[in-house]
């Protein structure tokens, strides 16, 4: 089980995360915009951060080029949460770095899913 | 009473009114904080239980927080309803199916039914939108009835939510409610993408339509939703539409389409006898379709005096890659000094820097 930072901006979509991941036996820091994310990332030493894109002030897609940027979280594995009609930023979020991204709306269970795979895939 | 004492009377008054106003404003805001305070304290005891029924992965552990939820206290249950409806739209799998469940549990779908006849504007749409959003199938026959609703929003949010419910049967009359311009173009094309392969009988239909906004928003899903079969009949519009609007739109269709009949229409829609725009449309359509055999016409065309269609047939050479971008490097060597060669020059440039490298070529022949 993994620290799973998670920054979204939608308190709705941000509650049902934390429910399903702590539901799965993982620990859960939740912000709700970007420029949180950047420096949790560098305080708590998450093992794995999902990114909502679209968030006020620093989108998601920015976050992760921070991240893949700065030595010491460029190894982060990360996730992006896109919505359907921003699927072209999907593109755009992999060159930035992004190891995998989720389409809204979407299962929880999926997402769950997503996060053990991309965990053991960068724990190999 | 004389002036000066009813100046004086007059402004009593008016500071009296000043002062009812500003108690009313701070009591009214006083009231409404206390009521967010207790609703979001309400609301926080019973959120984890729609969490755990959103979250929940099987039946057993759904059937607790449902049957808790549905037996919730109105008042209760009404801080949590906004919550419970827009997570609606942002959840899939047994996540929406339990939510579904919930909902309609709760009775939202007979309220929003009924809701479709109130005499409010935003009640309506409201109302269509929860249909829409529960893909209520009962809603359809309703739902197409609010398609000539007087109010613009209504009649935006019934196409919506025929889209959603996934009403196959609306496509026509889904269709039909462009008339006039009554709703936007957009909304109908996205309503009728998301009815998909169902909406197809209705799109053929409308391709015979007197309205050609009709019959764009036709040509333009019938690409859109992949639907090959219709090749002929697209490629008819392509040929003999009155309208240039829709026959561009065919263009674009057939690219997306990619079947041969697609590709020997365009070709022929990249001749001098065709519209400008369809011409334009064509030469681009042929880089989407992607066949090799597209090549040398497209090669002409690079010399072609008219600068959008010389100019999407460079671009098209250069998404076609291999045999094309040979194409390309014989135009900028053999026609240096051309504009034919700048085109080229320019797609081969584009071609490098979408390969994620800077252009290896040498400044443009012209400059």
């Amino acid at each position: 089980m993994a620290t799973v930072l998670v920054a979204e901006d939608d308190a709705d979509i941000r509650d049902l995360i934390i429910f399903k991941l702590e539901q799965t036996g993982h620990t859960v820091i939740a912000v709700g915009d970007g420029l949180s994310a950047l420096k949790l990332a560098h305080e708590q030493s998450p093992e794995i951060v999902l990114l909502d894109v679209m968030m006020p002030g620093m989108s998601g897609i920015d976050v992760c080029r921070a991240l893949r940027q700065d030595p010491v979280t460029a190894g982060l594995p990360i996730i992006l949460l896109t919505a359907r009609a921003q699927e072209s930023d999907v593109e755009t979020g992999l060159t930035a770095g992004a190891d995998d991204y989720i389409v809204k709306p979407f299962s929880p269970r999926v997402l769950a899913d997503r996060v053990h795979s991309v965990l053991a895939r960068t724990r190999a | 009473m004389n002036s000066a004492q009813l100046v004086s009377l007059s402004i009593a008054v008016l500071a009296v009114a000043v002062v009812l106003l500003g108690l009313v404003i701070i009591t009214g805001r006083a009231l409404n904080r206390h009521r967010e305070r207790r609703d979001a304290r309400l609301s926080a005891d019973v959120r984890p239980l729609l969490m755990e029924l959103i979250g929940g992965d099987n039946d057993e552990e759904l059937s607790e927080p449902l049957l808790l939820l549905a037996a919730l206290d109105e008042r209760v249950w009404r801080t949590l309803e906004p919550s419970a409806i827009s997570m609606l739209g942002k959840v899939s799998g047994n996540a929406r199916v339990a939510l579904v469940r919930l909902l309609e549990q709760r009775g939202l779908a007979r309220t929003a039914s009924r809701d479709l006849s109130g005499l409010g504007a935003v009640r309506r749409a409201v109302a269509a939108h929860v249909l829409g959003l529960l893909g209520h199938a009962e809603a359809a026959f309703p739902l197409v009835r609010m398609l000539s609703d007087r109010n613009p929003e209504v009649r935006a949010a019934a196409v919506r939510a025929l889209g959603q419910v996934g009403a196959a049967g609306a496509a026509g009359p889904i269709i039909s409610s462009m008339a006039g311009g009554r709703v936007p173009f957009q909304l109908v094309a996205q309503a009728l993408i998301r009815l998909g392969s169902g909406a197809r009988p209705a799109l053929v239909k409308a391709l015979s339509y007197d309205d050609p906004a009709q019959r764009a928003v036709a040509v333009e899903v019938l690409g859109l939703i992949g639907a090959v079969e219709t090749a002929k009949v697209l490629v008819r519009v392509l040929a003999g539409d009155a309208s240039t609007d829709v026959r561009v739109r065919a263009a674009r269709a057939l690219g997306r389409l990619g079947t041969p009949v697609c590709l020997d229409a365009l070709l022929h829609a990249t001749g001098p006898g065709h519209p400008h725009a369809v011409r334009v449309e064509a030469a681009a359509a042929l880089g989407d379709l992607g066949s090799p055999r597209a090549v040398p016409t497209l090669q002409e065309l690079l010399a072609d005096p008219r600068y959008q269609v010389a100019h999407n047939a460079a671009l098209s050479l250069a998404r076609l890659g291999g045999p094309a971008t040979a194409a390309l490097t014989e135009t900028l060597t053999e026609r240096a000094g051309t504009s034919a060669a700048d085109h080229a020059w320019e797609a081969l440039a584009i071609q490098d820097l979408q390969a994620g490298h800077m252009p290896r070529l040498p400044a443009s022949p012209s400059r």
